[in-house]
């Protein structure tokens, strides 16, 4: 402990000495590791091999070597056995290049290690990816081969039947299209096609389609939209935006679904999208609010993360995919539990486009001029 | 509560989709099954504990909400251990979920992975009463 004292007030000085310790990193030298960090960040200790019997100190100048008799001894004349000290430069240099070695190679070995647990964690992730999509692939199979098989004795339920092929055709379609959307996000070859259009007709295509889904599945559930595109005090064309349109349509569609997925189906509860124009910060905002039963906070840290799915028959890839459209975009997507009431609500912004028509004029101008 | 006479062909058949409760059901009914369906594991296991020896084989699904296959399992041996059981599923089963469930009995289950051809699911489950 004393030469530890001893290099921690030689960090603490003006024009702190560069000190590097090798030492174990075991249990016996806890109390140093945690005085060094403590009361000299700037001290690196790198974890070595165990050695009892001995250590030795170097600078530029003087190096001194200890070797200790007997480590377990507690008097200094009982435990120190050979040392040697010399302030030689020849002898200075050697034990600094063996010290620099050893060093290097420590940092190489920590590295190391924090590859290998980089690349188990990736190796379970993937490993969960196929578990679960493959469970999501299998379901639907199960059932379009089950009821594909019996449609032909059942001819009385035909029609319920094929509708169940068709819901779980659907599923399993979806499915394939999100696992190669992640697969372009993760290998950043998702490509946008962008145009101007308005986010409110967007919004209300999203709508009619969720709508038809809605009616077939059951037709007990009466869900209200309510559509309020927010117009200021000048023009109509406040939530035009240069975006992919196909890309777009599918989060709405997806953050719809997904609300309409928590909200029980019960006369009375809403969902309610809006967009509006937040000129002050140039962009839209569009926001989806549900009332169903909100997200518990565990969820909320990690909702826009693959696989993170409160249902039971979803991937959880739905959020990840659109919070890397948005984002692709520009774009940003959060979400909240709702402060007036149940539910929750999830928001998105993407950048506006300022004078839409003057910047489609000056488009054209410079195509011209080129 | 008096048992059935006939107790050899009742199935009770637990899976939290209902698209394949009812393709299941209709499967097994073709071939001279009766069957019982529920998409709750909660409901069902409050259902078994009333009836429990009216059934031949609970067919089980593994990755279900609120409770899984292997519990329900558990919870449904607690109550009656005559009964022969099959899991079915889409889930990857892993040795550790195995070691959730009472292995002194091994041949007291089976383990049918979906997607199955209902012929041969029910082939299985032929065999798992025989």
């Amino acid at each position: 402990m004393g030469v530890i004292d001893h290099l921690i007030k030689a960090s603490q000085k003006q024009n702190s000495a560069n000190i590097k310790i090798i030492c174990p990193l075991s249990k016996e030298n806890s109390d140093i590791v945690r005085k060094v960090s403590e009361q000299a960040p700037n001290i690196r200790i790198l974890n070595g091999t165990d050695s009892l019997y001995g250590m030795y100190i170097i600078d530029g100048e003087k190096m001194f070597r200890v070797e200790m008799r007997e480590p377990k001894a507690e008097t200094f004349a009982e435990a120190i056995g050979f040392a040697l000290y010399s302030n030689r430069k020849n002898t200075v240099e050697s034990f600094r290049s063996i010290y620099e070695l050893l060093w290097n190679e420590r940092v190489l070995n920590e590295e190391l290690k924090k590859t290998y647990k980089m690349q188990e964690e990736f190796i379970k992730m993937q490993q969960e990816f196929i578990n679960i999509a493959s469970h999501e692939m299998k379901t639907p199979t199960q059932a379009i081969l089950a009821y594909s098989t019996l449609v032909e004795r059942h001819p009385e339920r035909r029609d319920e039947m094929i509708q169940a092929i068709t819901r779980n055709a659907v599923r399993l379609q979806k499915l394939t299209e999100d696992i190669l959307d992640v697969t372009r996000i993760e290998s950043n070859t998702l490509k946008l096609k962008k145009e101007q259009f308005d986010l409110n007709e967007k919004i209300r295509n999203v709508i009619d389609d969720a709508s038809h889904v809605l009616d077939d599945s059951n037709n007990a559930i009466k869900i209200l939209f309510d559509l309020e595109p927010k117009k200021d005090v000048q023009g109509k064309q406040c939530t035009i935006i240069e975006a992919d349109k196909v890309r777009i349509y599918q989060v709405i569609f997806n953050l719809l679904s997904n609300a309409i997925k928590f909200t029980n189906k019960v006369a009375g509860n809403s969902i309610s999208i809006a967009a509006m124009n937040d000129g002050e910060n140039n962009q839209v905002i569009v926001s989806v609010k549900d009332t169903g039963e909100g997200i518990d906070r565990e969820m909320l840290q990690k909702l826009f993360t693959k696989f993170a799915t409160k249902s039971h028959t979803g991937t959880g890839l739905g959020l990840f995919i659109s919070k890397s459209i948005i984002e692709a975009h520009g774009g940003r997507i959060w979400a909240e539990n709702n402060k007036d009431g149940k539910g929750a609500s999830f928001y998105f912004s993407l950048p506006l486009i300022k004078n839409p028509e003057q910047q489609s004029l000056e488009r054209n101008h410079n195509s011209k001029s080129q | 509560m008096k048992d059935d006479d006939n107790n050899n062909n009742k199935i009770l058949l637990v899976d939290d989709e209902p698209d394949l409760t009812l393709a299941f059901k209709l499967g097994l009914e073709d071939n001279g099954f009766e069957v019982d369906t529920f998409n709750d594991p909660l409901i069902a296991l409050s259902a078994f504990k009333h009836k429990s020896s009216s059934y031949a084989l609970v067919l089980l699904d593994i990755k279900m909400p609120k409770m899984n296959g292997f519990e329900l399992y558990n919870e449904m041996r607690q109550i009656n251990d005559q009964i022969r059981f099959c899991f079915i599923t889409a889930y990857q089963v892993q040795k550790e979920d195995m070691n959730a469930i009472s292995l002194s009995d091994e041949k007291s289950f089976d383990i049918i992975r979906k997607p199955i051809a209902i012929k041969e699911m029910v082939q299985r489950i032929k065999n798992q009463l025989s």
